[in-house]
């Protein structure tokens, strides 16, 4: 089955960043609205899964994440995103509940 | 005989001035004295600040606490006559970067109190090992100074200094983790997201925009003895005033260890709307009581919070309150590679 991938240190930072972007670079604004928003509207038009692979970087600062996904499920609504999107990380699987928990939780 | 009188009410008048605009509390002056005082308008007044032998505010924080309290109030009341503060840094014999890192803060930060621009000098420590500790934590390169500096230290990564996250030192403290443990990027991956959260922290929550102080961190990292030991530092409000301000009703007299326990244990995280908010200091603790961190430090205003071998926290209060906050923790480099 056809899927859009991104892989967040490849395609993004290595180094993830803060919340916002006025607060520094690399951040989860950044990325939402820069690789992370794009590719979900192309998934969502062509009604595939958007894979995020969370491997390979030096780590992931909480509010990064949380801006990132929380703030994805803000703009588009929590049912059509959790539907699309697809999580991968063999080096800290724990991240998966993590980022979950923020998507149920943004508000 | 007019004249003189004249001259003698002036003398008398210029006198009380200068009285009134020095005006700070003697009883609590243990660390400052004055060594120059102004007879004319346009002298500078300039007054040496003693620093204790134990430069250390995590073994010693009553008295360093008290010691920089005593600068801040002495330069607060002066904030509109110039003084030269000379620091006699000469008979310390045991200093940890903690205090080191304060002092340049507090430098910087008494910098931008009021109009007047004071200046600051002073000389280093007799003692060789803590002339060496100075010397090597990078202290150097923040002033002015005719003393050699040390070439890099492989096992140091001298203070760097910044405002909210700076992905450079995050990674280069991993980079230096990874190659001092001889682990993997895997290994540091709790690492990154922790400091980059305390940075984060400092730039958005730590300091309240009214305060004089500069929104900046300082971290230092080095390798001894099989530990890497890390000691941040920032000067802002400090957790439990944080906390006092964004609950005032509910805080109102709780000692401030006790404040910085419950955060420590999460127990905020349900009083905001806010569920994904308030994790940093519940996380820290988490990888403190599964050793992936070792003998963790915490102090902020007065409270200083300890975490044991056995993950048992220890909270006290200590006389004085500190500006910010410091955390100090340590890797054993053995137990990275799991």
């Amino acid at each position: 089955m056809e899927k859009i991938i991104i892989n967040i240190a490849k395609d993004f930072s290595e180094t993830p960043g803060p919340r916002y972007q006025k607060d520094g670079e690399f951040s989860g604004e950044e990325f939402r609205e820069k690789v992370l928003v794009p590719k979900y509207n192309e998934a969502v038009e062509k009604k595939v899964k958007l894979e995020i692979n969370l491997d390979g970087g030096y780590g992931y600062p909480p509010s990064f994440l949380e801006e990132a996904f929380g703030g994805l499920v803000r703009k588009f609504g929590k049912e059509e995103v959790v539907k699309t999107l697809e999580f991968v990380s063999l080096e800290e699987p724990y991240l998966l509940e993590t980022i979950q928990k923020y998507m149920e939780k943004a508000i | 005989m007019w004249i003189k009188r004249r001259n003698l009410k002036n003398l008398k008048k210029r006198k009380n001035k200068t009285n009134k605009s020095h005006i700070y509390n003697p009883i609590e002056n243990n660390y400052i004295k004055k060594t120059k005082s102004p007879t004319r308008k346009r002298d500078i007044e300039e007054v040496t600040v003693f620093a204790p032998e134990n430069f250390s505010i995590i073994n010693n924080p009553d008295e360093l606490s008290k010691f920089f309290d005593e600068i801040k109030y002495y330069i607060k009341n002066h904030k509109d006559n110039k003084v030269t503060i000379y620091f006699d840094l000469s008979k310390i014999k045991d200093v940890t970067i903690d205090a080191i890192m304060y002092l340049l803060a507090l430098i910087k930060n008494l910098q931008n109190i009021g109009l007047a621009k004071h200046t600051f000098r002073g000389n280093l420590p007799q003692n060789e090992i803590a002339l060496e500790k100075f010397k090597e934590s990078g202290f150097l390169d923040f002033v002015n100074s005719r003393v050699q500096k040390v070439n890099a230290n492989a096992n140091k990564i001298t203070i760097r200094t910044g405002q909210s996250n700076d992905s450079k030192v995050l990674k280069e403290i991993c980079d230096f983790v990874i190659e001092k443990a001889n682990c993997t990027r895997k290994n540091t991956k709790f690492l990154y997201p922790l400091m980059a959260e305390m940075m984060y922290n400092t730039y958005e929550h730590a300091y309240d925009g009214k305060s004089y102080t500069i929104k900046n961190w300082y971290i230092y990292v080095e390798c001894e003895n099989n530990l890497i030991k890390t000691t941040f530092l920032d000067t802002g409000l400090g957790i439990p005033s944080t906390l006092r301000k964004r609950f005032k009703e509910t805080l109102f007299g709780e000692q401030e260890g006790k404040l910085l326990e419950s955060a420590l244990n999460g127990e905020f995280r349900s009083k905001t709307k806010l569920a994904y908010r308030n994790n940093g200091l519940p996380t820290i603790k988490n990888y403190a009581i599964k050793k992936e961190i070792l003998n963790l430090h915490l102090l902020s205003n007065k409270a200083y919070c300890f975490i044991d071998d056995d993950a048992k926290i220890s909270a006290k209060e200590m006389k004085n309150k500190i500006m910010g906050t410091i955390f100090y923790w340590e890797l054993d480099i053995n137990g990275m590679r799991g």
